[in-house]
């Protein structure tokens, strides 16, 4: 785009310009605030509902099925109103969110998985093992929930 | 050979669309977000939806901006997001604006 069309007339004085710099450091506070402030509230929840969802899996054996059952489900729906409550009030993604929260939920997708799995099959019942399970699995979302609250701090 | 926009004064440097107010709000919210939701858009320059609209639609007429339609469940929703040669302007538009203010 063209600059040269700019009247004397329009060009800011310098106080004018100290005032547009000025706002535009406002509105990076602004996004970071409501965009990372609301995705930490998410992370750290699904840090929390991950952890007691699968240290509580850890006291049942594998015929318990349909006391597991009723505890994935009530993960899920934790899950499901957790996720519609951040989208609805998630205004703005602040700069670099979408990869920050890549890593985040992909990281804790991995955890999740591996330990879900190995715990289903090679450690049903085990206690010890779900709570080392519940801790790895938090962690992504919540070293996650930090890195939104670093953003939101400045 | 150095174009005289790179050599003088910093007001070369200004971006016409950027240095009216609203627009320059807009692009200086969009600029910090990946993307934002238009209600928080309209919220925070205190706008009508159709004064932004317009607004956004000069921005994304320039290819500053960006334009998404979706929902969140029922509910349909616009985001906007800043474009790579949008950010590329404000950020030129930012440089100007940091040497004239001094």
């Amino acid at each position: 785009m063209s600059t040269n069309d700019s009247s004397a007339a329009d060009l800011p004085e310098p106080a004018d310009a100290a005032a547009f710099v000025r706002e535009a450091e406002t509105a990076v506070r602004r996004v970071a605030v409501q965009g990372s402030a609301s995705a930490s509230a998410w992370l750290t929840g699904l840090a929390a509902a991950s952890a007691i969802y699968l240290f509580a899996l850890g006291w049942y054996d594998r015929s318990d099925e349909t006391q597991i059952l009723a505890l994935s489900i009530a993960f899920a729906a934790v899950l499901g109103v957790l996720s519609v409550v951040h989208l609805r009030r998630m205004g703005a993604a602040s700069l670099g969110f979408s990869r920050r929260f890549g890593v985040a939920v992909g990281g804790w997708g991995a955890a999740f998985g591996i330990s879900l799995t190995l715990g289903l099959l090679l450690f049903p019942g085990v206690p010890a093992y779900f709570a080392v399970a519940a801790v790895a699995t938090a962690a992504p979302p919540m070293w996650g929930s930090v890195r939104e609250l670093v953003v939101v701090r400045g | 050979m150095v174009e005289p926009e790179d050599s003088g004064h910093p007001r070369h440097r200004l971006d016409p669309l950027l240095q009216r107010p609203v627009p320059f709000s807009i692009a200086a919210l969009l600029a910090a977000a990946d993307e934002a939701e238009f209600r928080f858009v309209r919220d925070a320059v205190e706008l009508s939806d159709s004064a932004l609209s317009k607004q956004a639609s000069a921005l994304e007429a320039a290819g500053y901006v960006a334009v998404r339609k979706g929902f969140v469940g029922k509910f349909p929703r616009t985001w906007l997001a800043m474009t790579p040669q949008g950010r590329a302007a404000f950020a030129a538009h930012m440089d100007a604006l940091r040497e004239i203010a001094g």
